[in-house]
């Protein structure tokens, strides 16, 4: 079990390293696009017609790639009312099922995208993208998702056999740091 | 449709489900029990939809600015303005701190990013000045509800895009209550200090000093300037002005103050990708769910069955209030305002006629409070995990601070007009 979810978690430590560049390189030339928009509108008087465009196509790649991460190390909103009364080992079994059932989610919304790339014929309104380029986020980041989730069961198993192996509790952000980012309270 | 997934809901979100996959799962399940699974893909293409949105992008570049200026040093320049205007009353590092929550309100959109900025700041002094722990902790708390209440805010922004109202209008009507509360805590902080004869922060400062504190931290006060004049005035769209605070923040801290070092942005512009990344999939999930409400007509249910308690307004609106905060002891301001905002403006709005500016300001104040009320309040869990403090302690010590706030939310609630003026004056209502 510990030679697996040693495996699982290097392949999301890996995919989780790519989508963290991933992410901040797209909010920086997010930003980047959208000031140049406001300094050639009003200094050079000339409208850009790509920035939004192409910025919002990146917003949805950061929200999809950080997706993964924000489930690995524990960023989503959650109520525990019920959780924080269990004993520790209730706690685990919970947790797989709830895990269970994100899977079961994923797995159909994977399906889903799937065929919204397969059918989707037009282009972006600025710039001669296929949208289906930028929809291919979509099943990646479900994907990514459901190999953390499995890699969360895993350890959620290890944790109802014993509950105190360090093995079974959920990673922390490398980079992210301690503290909530700014802004959280909206999530 | 039958209301299946409103039950689902409650349950998976009572079990501990991350919110974002409830607002997914619940109608999921519940179009799977009523063999209508063709609807999945519309289900897929709302969350899309939800999250493809210009006005949206306004969310991530605040918090990026919110991240800036924390590490850039700028609110540090703020405190120590607040710290010339004020340390010289009793109880001075407590004004002081609730003075700069409200200054660096009008830089960040956000609650925690407050917290967090002056709390690291200040609880420490606070603490080597001979206050205890817990009131630091609980004063840093109840100021920092101010962050999103005064514009620009996070929470504004995200309430605008969902109910499709205009977000200048809605920062324009957060002016007033914000600082309300905060004359309002002030008010109480003088009280407590003289009861409990909390120290002097230091000699009161020359003109001399204030001036050099002012011009040290007078361009990062430009950043109010830049994006509400912006923004209000009709050059940015709130967007590109949260685009050109985050860029002007950049600057100063890496060009002016250079307090920052390029080797610092990576992980700055990853923690901000994180914050907004996490809250736009919530949105996107919000709108599909949003979509299973409409057409299951939930929210024609609702609004016969709130009719049937009462047709009095101001009676409604009370119990709405009540009900906000027993809401936001468990849940926090966005997804508060993702679920119950749809559901709920067309009983208040539509059936009852109350003002569609009114009921949002009212809503925002109220699910903003919630940030900071016991057991679940994300503010508490960041100034508790910075002093050690348990969370029901600083609950405690903030019940009076949380007596003003309710009360301010009672005030504009039933004086349209202490929101409302300035919107209007400034013809954005």
């Amino acid at each position: 079990m510990a030679g697996l979810i040693g495996l699982l978690a290097k392949v999301n430590d890996t995919l989780g390293s790519v989508f963290r560049l991933l992410s901040w390189t797209f909010l920086a030339a997010m930003t980047s696009f959208i000031l140049l928009q406001v300094v050639m509108r009003y200094v050079f008087n000339n409208s850009l017609f790509w920035p939004e465009d192409v910025s919002l196509m990146m917003m949805i790649w950061v929200a999809l790639a950080i997706a993964p991460l924000a489930y690995r190390h524990g960023g989503n909103v959650s109520l525990d009312i019920v959780s924080r009364f269990l004993p520790l080992r209730g706690f685990h079994c919970l947790s797989i099922v709830l895990h269970l059932l994100v899977v079961g989610l994923l797995v159909v919304l994977i399906q889903e995208s799937v065929g919204m790339i397969e059918r989707s014929q037009i282009r972006a309104n600025s710039i001669p993208l296929p949208m289906k380029y930028v929809y291919a986020i979509l099943p990646i980041g479900f994907g990514a998702t459901v190999l953390v989730a499995v890699e969360l069961i895993l350890r959620n198993l290890v944790g109802v056999v014993r509950p105190d192996d360090p093995l079974s509790r959920s990673p922390a952000d490398p980079v992210a740091g301690a503290g909530l980012p700014g802004g959280q309270e909206s999530a | 449709m039958s209301l299946t997934f409103l039950w689902l809901f409650v349950i998976l979100m009572l079990v501990g489900l991350p919110v974002v996959f409830v607002l997914l799962l619940a109608p999921g399940i519940s179009l799977l029990m009523e063999g209508k699974t063709a609807l999945y893909p519309q289900l897929l293409s709302r969350l899309y939809n939800g999250m493809f949105s210009f006005p949206l992008m306004a969310i991530p570049f605040f918090i990026l600015a919110g991240e800036l200026m924390n590490t850039g040093g700028i609110t540090q320049r703020l405190v120590q303005f607040a710290h010339t205007l004020i340390g010289h009353v009793r109880g001075g590092l407590a004004q002081v701190n609730i003075l700069s929550s409200i200054m660096f309100a009008g830089l960040s959109g956000s609650a925690v990013a407050d917290t967090s900025a002056i709390g690291s700041m200040l609880i420490p002094a606070m603490e080597k000045g001979g206050y205890t722990r817990r009131f630091a902790a609980a004063v840093t708390a109840a100021s920092s509800v101010i962050g999103p209440i005064i514009p620009p805010s996070g929470i504004m922004i995200l309430y605008a895009f969902i109910m499709n109202i205009s977000p200048a209008a809605l920062f324009a009507a957060g002016f007033v209550p914000g600082l309300l509360v905060g004359i309002g805590l002030m008010t109480v902080t003088a009280y407590l200090a003289r009861k409990r004869n909390y120290p002097i922060a230091n000699k009161k400062a020359s003109w001399g000093e204030r001036g050099t504190a002012f011009r040290h931290s007078f361009l990062p006060l430009l950043t109010p300037v830049i994006l509400l004049g912006g923004s209000l005035g009709g050059i940015f769209t709130p967007t590109e002005a949260a685009a050109v605070a985050a860029g002007y923040a950049l600057f100063i801290s890496l060009v002016v103050l250079r307090t920052m070092s390029l080797r610092d942005l990576p992980r700055i512009f990853y923690r901000a990708a994180l914050a907004s990344g996490t809250i736009m999939l919530l949105v996107g999930a919000a709108v599909a769910f949003g979509w299973i409400v409409t057409i299951s007509g939930a929210a024609r249910e609702l609004t016969a069955f709130v009719v049937s308690v009462s047709e009095d307004p101001l009676l409604l609106l009370f119990l709405f209030n009540i009900m906000l905060l027993i809401v936001g002891m468990f849940l926090d301001a966005g997804p508060a305002i993702l679920i119950l905002g749809p559901l709920l403006k067309p009983v208040f709005v539509t059936q009852l006629g109350v003002d569609e500016l009114h009921f949002a300001i009212i809503m925002c104040v109220n699910v903003t409070v919630g940030l900071a009320t016991p057991p679940m309040g994300l503010i508490l869990f960041v100034a508790s995990s910075l002093t050690g403090e348990r969370i029901e302690r600083i609950a405690r010590e903030m019940l009076p601070f949380l007596a003003i706030e309710i009360a301010v939310i009672f005030l504009i609630t039933y004086v349209p007009s202490v929101s409302l003026t300035i919107p209007k004056l400034l013809g954005l209502y």
